[in-house]
């Protein structure tokens, strides 16, 4: 069964339809990128898989459930509990240090575990920056620390959105490695992004091209 | 270039803007509304301390020795021979404060026997005296209003207008109650060879001596006593600026006064001042100051002044405060706009520029809406504590002005100058 | 870690490292708390520092001896128990006398009364000189100076004259022969004096009667109505008026005046009567008041009391500093006392007094209340601002999963710590603001009010959340995709 399927999804903001009735499952530990040129449409996708936007009409299914009728309270318990979010602009709590910010996102799924936050900084390679401001950190860190703020609670699902567009290639390869640990340990990924590169990273990509799933691509040189 | 930025940024960031604007207009109001009220709370108060009576006595120059003094040397008549003319009165509301003389009253005194043979003093005096001054005024002076604390505790106030007034008087409370005699009532009275019918129009609560007189109009006293036209004392309410050491320097001798101090002193409504100008306006009268109702109200005036000021000075520190902590507040919102406009470089200069215009349009527009809003204010508090409005001083509009200018500088500058001291990678990189 | 910690952990983080903004925000919240304080301790302060100012006014009540019972240093100080110390500003006995000034043939009312007091209850007087100090030391009023010429430094005497005095001649018994004088007091506190010779039977043989002390025509009538003499002789004393003599018609004071003084005269033996004495006393200081007291001498009480040999006083004036109604309550409670004595207010002071500081109160009620309010809505654009800045924090949040409720928390906590603080800082600064303002303006310290402290603390901690509240709520209800989207 699959993990997420959007069934005939359509946004229409006024006159602009910026999703039109589109179709798209992702099965449990798939890595699946989004690929579109700007205004494709990628951005309102995002937001409707990630929770923080209802869809005009259509149905969102999380584990056969619809959720996109949800109140916006449920929405952000789902997301909660099951979503991992990274954003292009990194976007971290700028007074907060690496491990503190890595701990908000435990404070409010479950319990702060100070240990447990700075493993999951050890794994992005930052144990050592974890006291650190993210004014004190070099881009690639902040967006390495969102990694592991992302994955902290072991959510089903881990949904970046452009998590490389702001990042150089040596910190590009650094992100792409982390999601590669992780689809390994069976997470499931969607990414978002207009980069090729970062693309064919996935098990599958789907192109977006205004507002319709323009073309389905399987990554044969997928290494598994 | 600059222009249109700040014509962005007044458009696009409109809320915050408003918001600075808001901030700024309520603390021009504080300041306009407190500096106004400071400025005229004295002239209020001093109004209201009228309530205690006169602060002048005007006395004939060679009489001003009470005659009491002489009681036992029997030589009563020689003195009680000089007297002011009604006719000058009148003269009082010509002097240089002139505006400053609230109210007056002549007093003329005898003493009458009532029926059951009882002396009993009588005073004859102005109630509601209509007056039409030579300089085209016109007023009503007399006890009414120099007597406030009276309790009228049956009957009405002695009115002038009446045709019969002359046959009226107003009886105190302790000497109707011994005789009995309530409003409405004829009573004969003998003074020397005169014999008078007269009406009790109303009966006063005076709370001291005045309980056992009578009170009559002036011509009725003067009828009975062959005295037309003459005036033994008048009671003049004054409002005056309180006393400081040239004022006591000039008590003393106004002539002995360097001609500059003279001018200052005369110029001024100092008590001493005013008595001065009477004595010059009355001939041959002695005007003397009340010293219990002139110290008391220097001392209230200066402090209630004092207070005000530092009231308002505290309102002026916490409205300053207020806008130059949110100005500062916005500035530092605006780090990585400004952060930006560094990186892609712009001078440190021209940023500070655009920004201080900026700040200045929001102050003026929120400045001139704000000075309206405080005179409202002043207005509100002039009206409800003492039913009047609070005069418009126009030396507010530039201390103001200054403030806000000075206050929104203040609260800005510092901030841009930390804002640009950042490097602008790390506002861009870290800061949101 | 429990959940609690980590709240804490980060309410702290935001305030510690976020330093200026929150200095911003705490400064904004402590001078709208000062402000709050110390204006409203100065609202409560400004009756009673102005009711003392009001003082200047002088005496505001009096006592004087209830009917048939006499005012002494006694009883005025058995009356006094009523005020508390603190409202009771002075309190000064007065004893009025007429005294003779031997040089000039003239006599003058003199008040024997205590100058400590009189500089607290009339403090308008004016004294060129000083107040005097020593024993036999006096203050004359300018109009006795300048008719007597009377300076600082001059010695003057002054004679007591019993109201009665008894020819040296007279026998014990007042049997016939007997010359006798004596006065009596008239209209108008003017004094009537009387001689008369006695027969060999005790009968007034002759009398001569002084009234100019009366007013001519009237009372005077007595002096000069050869008629009215004639009718007392060959009465024998004790005379009683309208059954041994009648009265003159229209001066039926004077007349019992009269009578008065040859009774008095005759119920006094030789051997108890009370001689003149006089004393010399030198004149510290003119008082110039503008009113009546410039006719007046004034000296210590105890000399006047050694001249007359009397303890009575005529009144007492009382400074208090109360408001109308505290004043009505104590007129009562002393009326009522078994003391002797009676209050009476001075109604042209309590009245004024009343409607004047109304009226600087209802001043400083209504800047209190405009100053207040505005004070606080600046004090809330400022949070506002704060706050508002911390947008996409709050849409960061939201997207990480927070419950509205949880976002709500953390920046109250935030804001009601900062109220808390700045309410307690403000509240001490007001407090010395207040302390500040009552220094300079009135002189005195005030009392710390400490139902202020919560109070101010409250108030702070309600404006803070409150506008906290306004710009959270808007972050809140965007959606965090926006928020985190948009640069």
């Amino acid at each position: 069964m699959s993990l997420l399927e959007l069934k005939n999804i359509s946004k229409i903001y006024g006159e602009l339809k910026a999703l039109d009735n589109v179709s798209i499952h992702v099965d449990k530990g798939e890595w699946v990128a989004i690929m579109g040129p700007s205004g494709s449409g990628k951005s309102t996708m995002m937001n409707i898989i990630g929770c923080m936007d209802k869809p005009s009409s259509g149905e969102v299914l999380l584990h056969g459930v619809d959720i996109s009728k949800e109140s916006s309270k449920a929405l952000t318990d789902i997301r909660r509990d099951k979503i991992g979010l990274v954003f292009q602009q990194f976007h971290m709590v700028n007074y907060l240090t690496a491990v503190e910010n890595v701990m908000v996102s435990q404070y409010y799924h479950s319990m702060p575990d100070e240990e447990e936050a700075l493993e999951a900084l050890g794994r992005v390679g930052l144990r050592e920056r974890a006291r650190h401001l993210p004014s004190q950190l070099s881009g690639g860190e902040q967006q390495r620390v969102c990694v592991a703020r992302a994955l902290i609670n072991h959510p089903e699902l881990i949904l970046a959105d452009e998590p490389t567009g702001n990042l150089d290639e040596a910190n590009e390869n650094i992100v792409l490695d982390l999601f590669r640990q992780l689809h390994d340990e069976g997470t499931t990924l969607i990414v978002v992004t207009h980069d090729p590169e970062v693309a064919e990273a996935a098990q599958r990509t789907i192109v977006l091209e205004h507002g319709r799933v323009a073309r389905e691509i399987i990554n044969e040189n997928f290494e598994k | 270039m600059l222009l249109k930025m700040i014509r962005g940024v007044l458009f696009h960031q409109r809320g915050k803007m408003l918001l600075i604007a808001f901030t700024i207009a309520l603390g021009a109001s504080l300041a306009t509304g407190m500096l106004n009220v400071m400025m005229d709370v004295g002239d209020k108060v001093n109004q209201e301390l009228k309530t205690y009576g006169a602060n002048i006595t005007v006395k004939p120059k060679d009489a001003s020795l009470l005659s009491d003094i002489y009681d036992i040397g029997g030589s009563g008549e020689a003195i009680a021979a000089s007297y002011l003319r009604e006719e000058d009165l009148g003269k009082i509301k010509t002097i240089f404060w002139a505006f400053n003389i609230v109210d007056f009253t002549p007093f003329l005194d005898t003493t009458v026997t009532i029926p059951d043979g009882t002396p009993v003093k009588t005073v004859g005096t102005w109630f509601n005296h209509h007056l039409s001054l030579p300089t085209g005024e016109e007023l009503d002076a007399g006890v009414v209003g120099m007597r406030s604390w009276w309790d009228i505790t049956a009957g009405k106030w002695l009115d002038e207008k009446d045709a019969n007034a002359d046959s009226e008087i107003m009886v105190g409370a302790v000497l109707a109650d011994q005789q009995g005699w309530s409003v409405g009532d004829t009573v004969t009275i003998k003074a020397g060879q005169h014999e008078k019918q007269l009406v009790i129009a109303g009966i006063y609560d005076a709370g001291g001596d005045e309980d056992q007189q009578i009170f009559a109009t002036l011509d009725c006293v003067q009828g009975l006593t062959d005295r037309e036209g003459k005036v033994a004392s008048i009671e003049v309410s004054a409002i005056t600026t309180p006393d400081n050491e040239l004022a006591k320097r000039a008590a003393k001798n106004p002539q002995a006064l360097s001609s500059r101090d003279y001018e200052t002193w005369y110029c001024t409504a100092y008590v001493s001042a005013i008595c001065y100008q009477i004595q010059e306006a009355i001939p041959n009268s002695l005007a003397t100051a009340v010293r219990q109702v002139a110290e008391g109200e220097g001392a209230i005036l200066e402090k209630t002044q004092l207070l005000m000021i530092l009231i308002t000075a505290l309102s002026l520190v916490g409205s300053a405060l207020g806008i130059s902590n949110l100005v500062t507040a916005s500035v530092m919102e605006r780090a990585q706009e400004i952060g930006l406009l560094k990186a892609i470089g712009a001078k440190d200069r021209s940023i500070t520029g655009v920004i201080i215009v900026e700040i200045l349009i929001t102050a003026l527009i929120g400045g001139v809406i704000g000075y309206f809003m405080g005179f409202g204010f002043a207005q509100l508090i002039g009206q409800s504590v003492f039913g009047s409005a609070v005069e418009m001083k126009l030396k507010v509009i530039p201390i103001v002005a200054a403030l806000i200018t000075l206050v929104t500088m203040a609260g800005s500058l510092p901030a841009i100058r930390m804002v640009l001291r950042l490097r602008p990678a790390e506002v861009l990189h870290g800061g949101h | 870690m429990t959940k609690r910690k980590m709240f804490l952990r980060m309410i702290t983080a935001s305030l510690l490292r976020r330093r200026s903004r929150m200095l911003i925000a705490l400064l904004s919240i402590a001078i709208g708390a000062t402000i709050l304080s110390g204006l409203v301790t100065i609202y409560y302060d400004v009756p009673r520092q102005m009711g003392a100012q009001f003082r200047s006014y002088g005496a505001n009540m009096i006592l004087l001896a209830k009917e048939g019972q006499t005012l002494t240093a006694d009883t005025m100080q058995k009356a006094l128990d009523v005020f508390p110390e603190e409202q009771l500003v002075g309190a000064t006995p007065y004893r009025y006398v007429r005294l003779d000034m031997t040089s000039r043939q003239q006599s003058f009312t003199t008040a024997g009364t205590d100058f400590d007091e009189v500089q607290k209850t009339s403090p308008y007087f004016s004294v060129e000189g000083e107040y005097p100090r020593e024993d036999k030391e006096i203050l004359v009023g300018k109009e006795i100076a300048d008719t007597i010429g009377a300076k600082a430094g001059s010695y003057i005497q002054l004679t007591w004259r019993p109201s009665v005095t008894v020819n040296e001649n007279a026998s014990d018994d007042w049997i016939g022969g007997a010359k006798l004088s004596g006065s009596a007091e008239g209209f108008n506190a003017g004094i009537v004096v009387v001689e008369a010779e006695l027969d060999d039977e005790g009968r007034i043989a002759r009398l001569t009667i002084d009234a100019s002390s009366q007013t001519p025509e009237i009372g005077g009538q007595v002096g000069t109505d050869k008629n009215f003499q004639s009718r007392f002789i060959g009465k024998k004393l004790p005379v009683t008026l309208g059954e041994d003599v009648d009265a003159v018609s229209g001066a039926t004071i004077s007349s019992q005046a009269v009578v008065d003084a040859l009774n008095n005269a005759h119920s006094i033996t030789k051997g108890t009567a009370a001689a003149e004495r006089s004393g010399y006393f030198s004149v510290t200081g003119i008082l110039v008041t503008g009113g009546e007291e410039e006719s007046y001498i004034y000296m210590k009480l105890r000399d006047l009391e050694d001249l007359t040999q009397d303890k009575n006083l005529d009144v007492a004036e009382l400074s208090i500093s109360a408001n109308a109604e505290q004043l009505e309550k104590y007129v009562s409670e002393i009326d009522k006392a078994d003391t002797g004595v009676m209050a009476r207010l001075v109604k042209r002071v309590t009245r004024s007094e009343t409607a004047v500081l109304g009226k600087l109160q209802a001043l400083v009620f209504l800047v209190t209340v405009v100053v207040l309010l505005l004070t606080t809505i600046c004090v809330s654009t400022t949070m506002m601002a704060v706050v508002s800045e911390r947008r996409r924090e709050i849409g960061l949040r939201k997207a990480l999963g927070a419950p509205d409720s949880s976002i709500r928390a953390e920046f109250l906590g935030e804001g009601m710590f900062l109220g808390g603080l700045g309410g307690v800082l403000g509240a001490l600064l007001g407090f010395v603001f207040a302390q500040v303002v009552s220094v300079n303006v009135f002189g005195s310290s005030i009392t710390f009010q400490p139902l202020l402290l919560p109070v101010t603390l409250l108030m702070s901690m309600l404006i803070a959340a409150v506008s906290c509240l306004l710009p959270i709520k808007r972050a809140v209800a965007i959606d965090p995709a926006l928020v985190l989207k948009g640069e």
